[in-house]
C-alpha cells in the first residue's frame, strides 16, 4: 500500500544525503516537490503516480547538488570539496615508497615474486627471440610472397609420400602451360665436387647448381657482376664474398678462374654472404646445364627428380585457384593417376618442411616444436603469476590496515586498485631486469642445446622490445589484478576494528585451486620429460636388426686400386659396396610378381647391394640364400627381399618366385627387368624408427653405387682410418675427391637429433617450472606456518610431537600436489601418446612414468615445504604463546 | 549552444520580469513560464533553484519563508531596487540581441 508521507520522507532523506545541498536549499526543494504533487493530484492523478511524476520532475538529487554547487561556488576548482581528487602527485611518491618498503621488509617474498617472474619472463623472451628468428626466414626476397616450391606427392593406398623435389621438366612446363606462372627456377646443392684454385682445394663448400634465372628469381645482393647475366655462360660461377676472400684475398674475383672438379669456371659475380635466415645456403652457384654432364641428368625425363623447383606466381594470382588448376598436370604428363604437385609457400619452407629428399635445409625448424615450447614458456610465466597472486592474497592481512587507513582518509577503491597494480607492475619490471640478465648469461647454453643461433642483441630491436615490454606489463597486470581487486575491497570499519582476519573466506579455495593448477602444469612437464626420455632410450637400445657399430661409410669414386688396398687390409673385417642402411630409399616405379593382385599398390624400395652386404652389416637370412660372387646369374637375374616384402607378396613362399621391377638405373634411365627371388632377409630398420619397416628388394649391383661400407676390428679404429685416408690419397693423387667418411651409428643418430634437442630443452623447462612452482609452495608454507604459530604452540603444550606437527602441515600440501597429479596426468598421458604415435616403433609408457612423476613432484614439494614447517614445529611454544 | 543553454540564457531576465508584478515562488515561476511561453520554455527545478539562490546572493531578489494559503511553509521571492535596475539593463541587452538577430537571420514570421 502506497504511503505518500513515507515516500516523501524517503525522498527527503536522499536529498539530505547530498553533501552539496545546504539545509535551506533542501527545504526549498521539498516545498517544490509538495507543490508538484498537488499539481499532479489536482490534474486527476492518484497519489502514487503523482508522487512518481513529481519526483521525476524534480530530477535526481545529485544533479541538483551539482547545479547548486556550480551556482554558489567560490573556489576556482570545479571539483566540489567533498569529492576526492582524481590524482594526488604526493601520493604517487608514497606508493613507490610503500612498494619499496614492502620489498625491503619482506625480502623472502619479494625474492619469490621477482625470481619467479624473472624465470617466467626469461623463458618468454627466449621464446619470442626464437619465434622472431624462426618466422623471419626467407623474408628478404623481392616478391617472396608469390614464390612457391613444388612438392611431388605420390599416393598409395596406405600413405602418400611427399618429395621435396619435382620432376626435372615440371617447372618449365608449368611456365609454358599456365599464364599464372610468371617464372621458375630449379636448384640443388652438391658438396662432393670440391672447389679448387691451383693447389688449394676445399671440399667443405656447398656448391649450388641452378637455372640461370636464379639471381633474378631470388634476391641475393650482388657486390660485383650482373644478376641477370651472371649464369648464362655454362662455365660461369657466382661466388659469395667469403669464398672469394678465401681464394683471392682482397683482389677483384671477377673474370678469374676457379675449378669445380677438373673443369674451369669463370667468376662472373660476387654476392654478399648468405644471411642466416635463408633456407638456401651455398658458397657458390654454377648453371644447371652442367648437371647433364656430371650426372647424366635427363632434363626431359619426367621420372628424373634432381632439383628443388620453385615457381613465382604472377601478381593478382590466387594461389589456391592456381594449385587447383595444376592438380591434374603431373598425372597427365607422367601418365599415372597417383602423382600430383603441391605448392609450398617460400616462407613456410623453414618451419613446415617434412619431406623426403629435401635440400639440407639450413637450420631447419619445426613449427610444432616451436609451438610446444611457446606453450611451455607461457606456462612457466603463468606459474610465476600464480605465485604472486597466491602470496599477495594469502598475506593480505598484512596490508589490510593500510587499506583501511587509506580508505578512511579518502582513497576510493579505484585508487587502491591502481596502487596495487602499480606495485605488481614495478615488481614485474624488476623481474624483467633480472630476466634479461639471466637470458644474457644462459643464451649461449641454450644455443648449444637447441642448435640455434639466437643473438641477445636482437632483444633490443624496437619490435621485440615493445613485445617484451607488453608481456611484462601483461604479466604484472595478470599477477596483480586479482590481488588488487581483492585487497581494495576490504571494508575499513571491519579492518580497523580488528575483527578482520585476512586470507580467508572463499579466497582460500581459489588459492588451493591455483596451487592445483601449478602442480598440474608441473606434473605435465615431468611426465612429458620422462616419456621423451624413455622413447629416446628405447631408440638407442632397440635392436635395428643389423650391427651398426664400427662401420664406416665412404663416398667413393670407382678406383680399383683403392678397393684392392681396402680388401687386402687384415684390420678391415668386411667391406661392401652397397647403399648403406640409414639412407632413405626411393620407391620403385613399379614392382610386380606372379600372383600379384591388380589393385595392390604396396610401394617397394629397391636397394643396391653386393654379396658382402650380409657379413658387413651382420644381417641375417631367414630363407633361401644371399647373393654369391660365384654364381653368374646372381648379378642380373636374382633378388633378395626382406621379410616385409615377402609378406607383401602373399602367403606363398617368396623364394623361387619371379619378380619384375621397373627402377632407375645408375645412369638415370628407367629400366624394367625380371628377377628370381633367391632368399628372404630378416627385417632390419633401413631408416628412422618413426617409419615402419618397408618392403625392400635387394639387387646385386652395389658396385654401380658410389658407397663403400667398411667394418673395422674393434681395436684398430684410428689407425685403420689413417690407413684408409692414406690409401685414398694414393689412389686419388690429384685430390679430385675428398676423403670423407661417416660412422653408420652417426647416420642413425642423425634421425633423432631434433628429438634429442627436444628432450634437452624440455628437461630445462621442466626444471624451471618445478623451480617456480616450488618457490610458490615455499612461500605458502612459510605463510601457513606463520599463521599457525599459536596453534602449533598450543598443540606442543598439550603434548604433540614435532614430527606430528610437521606431518599435520605437510599432509595438506601433499594432498594438493597429489590431487594436481591425478588431474593432470591423464591429460599428459594423452599428449605424450600423440607424440609417440609419430614413431612406428615406440615405448608403451604404462603406469610407471605416472608413478614416477607423482613421486618426484611429491618429493620436490615435500622438500620445498618442510624447511619452514620443521622450523615452526621446533619453535619453543612459550615464544608463540607469549603474545596473549 | 545547445537548446538547454538557449533556454537558460535569458532566465535571469525572465525571472526579474515575472517578479516585477509581485512576489512568487519556484513552482509558480516554472508554471508561469510554461504558460506564457505556450510550452516553448520548459524550466527544470534543477536549473531554477540554484539560479534563484545565485540571484539572491547578487542582491537582485530577496527571499522570505512564509506560510502559504495551503498552510505550508514556502519560500517567496521579491524584487529588490537593484533588481529593478538590472531588469532595465537586461531588457536593453536582449533588445539589442533581438535586433541583431533580426538583421542577421531576416524577418522571423510565425511560419518559420
Amino acid at each position: 500500500m502506497f504511503n505518500l508521507e513515507h515516500a516523501i520522507a524517503e525522498w527527503k532523506k536522499s536529498l539530505r544525503r547530498n553533501p552539496a545541498l545546504e539545509d535551506g536549499q533542501a527545504a526549498e526543494l521539498e516545498t517544490a516537490l509538495q507543490d508538484e504533487i498537488e499539481g499532479f493530484v489536482s490534474a486527476g492523478n492518484d497519489p502514487e503516480s503523482a508522487f512518481r511524476k513529481a519526483a521525476a520532475a524534480m530530477g535526481p538529487a545529485a544533479d541538483s547538488g551539482r547545479e547548486f554547487y556550480k551556482a554558489m561556488r567560490t573556489r576556482r576548482s570545479p571539483r566540489p570539496p567533498w569529492q576526492p581528487p582524481r590524482f594526488v602527485p604526493a601520493l604517487l611518491w608514497n606508493y613507490v615508497q610503500v612498494a619499496l618498503r614492502k620489498i625491503r621488509r619482506q625480502k623472502g617474498y619479494a625474492f619469490i615474486n621477482i625470481a619467479g617472474l624473472a624465470v617466467g619472463l626469461a623463458c618468454s623472451i627466449l621464446m619470442m627471440l626464437w619465434i622472431a628468428e624462426e618466422t623471419g626466414f626467407d623474408r628478404f626476397h623481392r616478391d617472396g610472397d608469390s614464390i612457391y616450391r613444388l612438392i611431388t606427392e605420390a599416393r598409395n593406398e596406405n600413405a602418400s609420400i611427399l618429395d621435396a623435389r619435382a620432376p626435372t621438366p615440371a617447372a618449365p612446363a608449368l611456365k609454358d602451360e599456365f599464364p599464372e606462372v610468371a617464372d621458375f627456377c630449379r636448384f640443388r646443392t652438391n658438396n662432393n665436387y670440391g672447389v679448387r684454385l691451383g693447389d688449394q682445394v676445399s671440399f667443405t663448400e656447398v656448391i649450388g647448381i641452378a637455372d640461370p634465372s636464379f639471381f633474378t628469381f631470388f634476391t641475393f645482393p650482388f657486390i660485383r657482376g650482373n644478376p641477370k647475366t651472371s649464369l648464362i655462360e655454362p662455365r660461369s660461377i657466382v661466388v659469395t664474398e667469403s669464398l672469394a676472400r678465401r681464394f683471392f684475398g682482397d683482389e677483384d674475383p671477377l673474370g678469374k678462374l676457379l675449378n669445380i672438379g677438373r673443369d674451369p669456371y669463370t667468376v662472373t659475380g660476387m654476392i654478399k654472404d648468405i644471411p642466416d635466415n635463408s633456407h638456401l645456403h651455398f658458397a657458390c652457384v654454377i648453371p644447371a646445364v652442367n648437371m647433364h654432364e656430371y650426372h647424366h641428368v635427363n632434363f626431359a625425363g619426367w621420372d628424373s627428380r634432381f632439383f628443388s623447383s620453385y615457381i613465382r606466381l604472377a601478381p593478382q594470382t590466387v594461389p589456391a585457384e592456381t594449385a587447383a588448376k595444376m592438380s591434374g598436370f603431373l598425372s597427365r604428363k607422367m601418365n599415372k593417376t597417383n602423382v600430383s604437385l603441391r605448392l609450398q609457400p617460400l616462407k613456410d619452407i623453414h618451419l613446415k618442411s617434412d619431406f623426403a629428399f629435401d635440400l639440407n635445409n639450413y637450420h631447419q625448424g619445426s613449427a610444432s616444436i616451436l609451438a610446444l615450447f611457446a606453450i611451455a614458456a607461457s606456462a612457466i610465466l603463468l606459474l610465476a603469476c600464480i605465485n604472486f597472486m597466491n602470496l599477495a592474497t594469502a598475506r593480505s592481512a598484512n596490508r589490510a590496515k593500510e587499506v583501511g587507513m587509506r580508505k578512511v582518509t579518502g582513497a576510493r577503491r579505484a585508487d587502491l586498485v591502481r596502487q596495487f597494480l602499480g606495485e605488481s607492475i614495478i615488481l614485474s619490471f624488476l623481474g624483467l631486469a633480472l630476466a634479461l640478465l639471466l637470458l644474457w648469461a644462459f643464451l649461449p647454453l641454450f644455443n648449444g642445446l637447441s642448435g640455434k643461433i639466437l643473438s641477445f642483441t636482437r632483444v633490443f630491436r624496437p619490435g621485440l622490445l615493445a613485445a617484451i615490454a607488453g608481456v611484462t606489463l601483461f604479466s604484472g597486470l595478470l599477477a596483480g589484478g586479482y590481488p588488487a581487486v581483492y585487497l581494495a575491497a576490504f571494508q575499513p570499519a571491519r579492518v580497523l576494528k580488528g575483527t578482520f582476519a585476512g586470507g580467508e573466506r572463499g579466497h582460500a579455495a581459489l588459492r588451493k585451486g591455483l596451487v592445483l593448477l601449478q602442480f598440474g602444469l608441473t606434473a605435465f612437464f615431468i611426465f612429458g620429460s620422462i616419456v621423451v626420455d624413455m622413447q629416446m632410450r628405447f631408440i638407442r637400445t632397440k635392436s635395428l636388426g643389423i650391427d651398426t657399430h664400427q662401420v664406416v661409410t665412404l663416398a667413393i669414386p670407382p678406383r680399383q686400386s683403392f678397393l684392392d688396398a681396402v680388401y687386402s687390409n687384415p684390420k678391415i673385417l668386411n667391406a661392401s659396396q652397397s647403399v648403406p642402411p640409414g639412407t632413405n630409399l626411393r620407391t620403385a616405379p613399379e614392382v610386380t610378381w606372379e600372383g600379384k593382385r591388380p589393385d595392390d599398390n604396396t610401394p617397394f624400395y629397391p636397394s643396391k647391394v653386393d654379396p658382402d652386404f650380409l657379413d658387413t652389416f651382420r644381417a641375417e637370412m631367414i630363407e633361401g640364400r644371399f647373393f654369391s660372387r660365384d654364381i653368374l646369374s646372381d648379378w642380373t637375374e636374382a633378388v633378395v627381399v626382406n621379410e616385409t616384402a615377402a609378406r607383401a607378396m602373399g602367403s606363398d613362399p617368396a623364394v623361387g618366385r619371379r619378380l619384375t621391377m621397373t627402377a632407375m638405373s645408375s645412369q638415370g634411365e628407367v629400366e624394367t627387368r625380371t628377377y628370381t627371388v633367391i632368399g628372404v632377409m630378416k627385417d632390419f630398420h633401413q631408416t628412422s624408427l618413426r617409419r615402419a619397416i618397408e618392403p625392400i628388394v635387394f639387387t646385386n649391383d652395389g658396385n654401380q653405387f658410389p658407397y663403400l661400407n667398411i667394418r673395422i676390428g674393434s681395436t684398430a679404429i684410428p689407425e685403420t682410418l689413417k690407413f684408409l685416408e692414406d690409401a685414398w690419397n694414393t689412389a686419388v693423387p690429384d685430390r679430385l675427391f675428398p676423403f670423407t667418411y661417416a660412422f653408420l651409428d652417426d647416420r642413425y643418430d642423425a634421425f633423432y637429433q631434433q628429438d634429442r634437442r627436444t628432450r634437452s630443452i624440455l628437461g630445462v623447462f621442466t626444471i624451471l617450472a618445478l623451480f617456480t612452482a616450488c618457490l610458490g609452495l615455499v612461500g605458502l608454507a612459510a605463510f601457513v606456518a606463520e599463521k599457525r604459530t599459536k596453534e602449533i604452540g598450543i598443540r606442543k603444550v598439550l603434548g604433540a610431537s614435532s614430527h606430528g606437527i610437521v606431518l599435520l602441515q605437510v599432509r595438506e600440501f601433499l594432498a594438493w600436489v597429489l590431487g594436481a597429479n591425478m588431474i593432470a596426468l591423464p591429460l599428459a598421458y594423452f599428449a605424450a601418446g600423440r607424440w609417440l604415435r609419430e614413431f612406428a616403433y615406440r615405448v608403451e609408457p604404462g603406469i610407471g612414468p605416472a608413478l614416477l612423476a607423482t613421486a618426484f613432484s611429491l618429493a620436490i614439494a615435500l622438500a620445498a615445504v618442510s624447511y619452514k614447517t620443521i622450523q615452526a614445529s621446533r619453535a619453543n611454544p612459550a615464544d608463540a604463546l607469549r603474545f596473549e | 549552444m545547445s537548446s538547454k543553454d538557449l533556454i537558460a540564457a535569458p532566465a535571469k531576465a525572465v525571472i526579474l520580469s515575472l517578479l516585477l508584478s509581485g512576489e512568487s515562488y519556484g513552482y509558480q515561476i516554472i508554471k508561469r513560464v510554461r504558460r506564457v511561453s505556450g510550452g516553448t520554455l520548459e524550466w527544470s527545478h534543477t536549473m531554477l533553484y540554484p539560479l534563484l539562490n545565485q540571484m539572491e546572493r547578487e542582491g537582485l531578489i530577496r527571499s522570505e519563508w512564509k506560510t502559504s494559503p495551503e498552510n505550508r511553509m514556502r519560500k517567496y521571492y521579491t524584487l529588490t531596487e537593484h533588481g529593478r535596475d538590472e531588469l532595465a539593463e537586461e531588457k536593453a541587452r536582449w533588445r539589442n540581441v533581438q535586433n541583431a538577430l533580426r538583421k542577421l537571420l531576416g524577418p522571423m514570421t510565425a511560419v518559420d
